[in-house]
């Protein structure tokens, strides 16, 4: 009889066949009640960390502590001024790097190679070769680019400590990030775009420039603001290439410090913690500010 | 790099502080990125290229990691 009642839905899984409903329930409870305890002590250690660290820091933060350059020293006198010219300074000259030559390698990968996958010869197998190497570039720690921009813009190149060498390293750093996302961004155009816009007697290059890469447009700016995050909240790579002076660089091959180097800077060579932990609180602001930009791009990319 | 502030850097393989085998955990330890953001401001000559082999050592593994998750997705795939 009991085999009848519960033949259908769960007759598929003949574990659960033999229970009865309400251990199965309270199998359900229990499940869902674990998946709300992991999803709340995520969101709580998230609050902690941003909470602990605006705690602590919102007493050190005045108009003079944007205003006035630090002063160095053991005390970490002085606020934050000079590092957040050297931060903007260094997005943008990272950004001017790496959007071009990430999307290009996008493009070229989804648009001109796409069709290429699996297929065999020399041309797809170096292109196969390409799409390895930025998967595994995404994955590098940020450590390794660092020493490559030692090594190469550094040292090899004769650039030093400087602007310079730093937004061309952090451009290698964002470059995976940006050809991901934007052959994500691209791949989610229809294909029937493509085929309207080919139909019409369109060249390849008309078709990319005037149909795809406009749909796609949100897209690839959720992967440039995205690695403007990522600069912002970088270290290892500037700690390494850009030198550390605290002073506002007016050249490319000035040295200087990114606001969060300056809390590695704080925290591991003054007695400033609460001057760190104001910093730290600037910066978190801005990264919450750049996600909020984030997400209005998704939504807006995905709505449409 | 958020690591290197709170894991002591000291150069030795993480080991109980006494008879309780738990307290490995309160060891110290370096990684491997630890190892070359620590010294590389200070390194030149055979240390210094001793910083770049940590490097290749780490950017090794990382690819062996990589590889292997890329082999998992291409079997689930088929």
């Amino acid at each position: 009889m009991s085999h009848q009642l519960h033949a259908g839905p769960t007759e598929a899984s003949p574990r659960v066949r033999f229970s009865p409903l309400a251990r199965r329930h309270l199998i359900q409870k229990v499940a869902f009640a674990l998946l709300w305890l992991a999803g709340g002590s995520a969101v709580a250690a998230l609050l902690a960390v941003v909470g602990y660290v605006l705690v602590q820091g919102i007493g050190a933060i005045n108009v003079d502590f944007f205003l006035s350059p630090p002063r160095g020293g053991l005390a970490g006198e002085g606020g934050i001024s000079t590092t957040i010219i050297t931060t903007v300074y260094l997005v943008l000259l990272t950004l001017c790097v790496a959007t071009p030559l990430g999307v290009g390698a996008g493009v070229f990968l989804v648009e001109y190679t796409g069709e290429m996958q699996g297929q065999s010869g020399l041309i797809p197998r170096l292109v196969a070769l390409a799409r390895f190497g930025v998967e595994t570039l995404a994955g590098v720690p940020s450590i390794i680019f660092g020493l490559f921009g030692y090594a190469l813009f550094v040292s090899a190149l004769g650039f030093g400590f400087s602007l310079l060498s730093a937004g061309l390293a952090g451009a290698c750093l964002i470059l995976p990030v940006v050809i991901r996302t934007t052959e994500e961004a691209l791949l989610a155009v229809p294909r029937s775009y493509r085929e309207a816009s080919l139909a019409l007697g369109t060249t390849q290059w008309q078709t990319v420039s005037g149909v795809v890469l406009p749909a796609a447009l949100p897209g690839i700016m959720t992967g440039v603001v995205l690695s403007v995050g990522r600069i912002v909240s970088e270290t290892a790579v500037f700690y390494v290439t850009l030198g550390g002076s605290s002073r506002a660089p007016t050249s490319l091959f000035h040295s200087g410090r990114t606001m969060a180097l300056h809390v590695f800077y704080l925290a591991t060579e003054t007695n400033a913690f609460q001057k760190a932990m104001a910093t730290g609180t600037v910066l978190i602001v801005s990264i919450m500010l750049i996600n909020a930009v984030i997400n209005y791009l998704t939504g807006r990319f995905t709505v449409r | 790099m958020a690591m290197i502030m709170v894991i002591g850097n000291s150069i030795v393989l993480p080991q109980p502080l006494n008879s309780n085998p738990l307290t490995i955990f309160l060891s110290q330890a370096r990684t491997l990125t630890g190892n070359i953001a620590v010294e590389i401001s200070y390194a030149t000559g055979l240390h210094e290229d001793a910083l770049f082999a940590t490097g290749i050592v780490l950017f090794v593994m990382i690819m062996i990691i990589n590889s292997s998750a890329n082999l998992l997705i291409r079997g689930r795939r088929r």
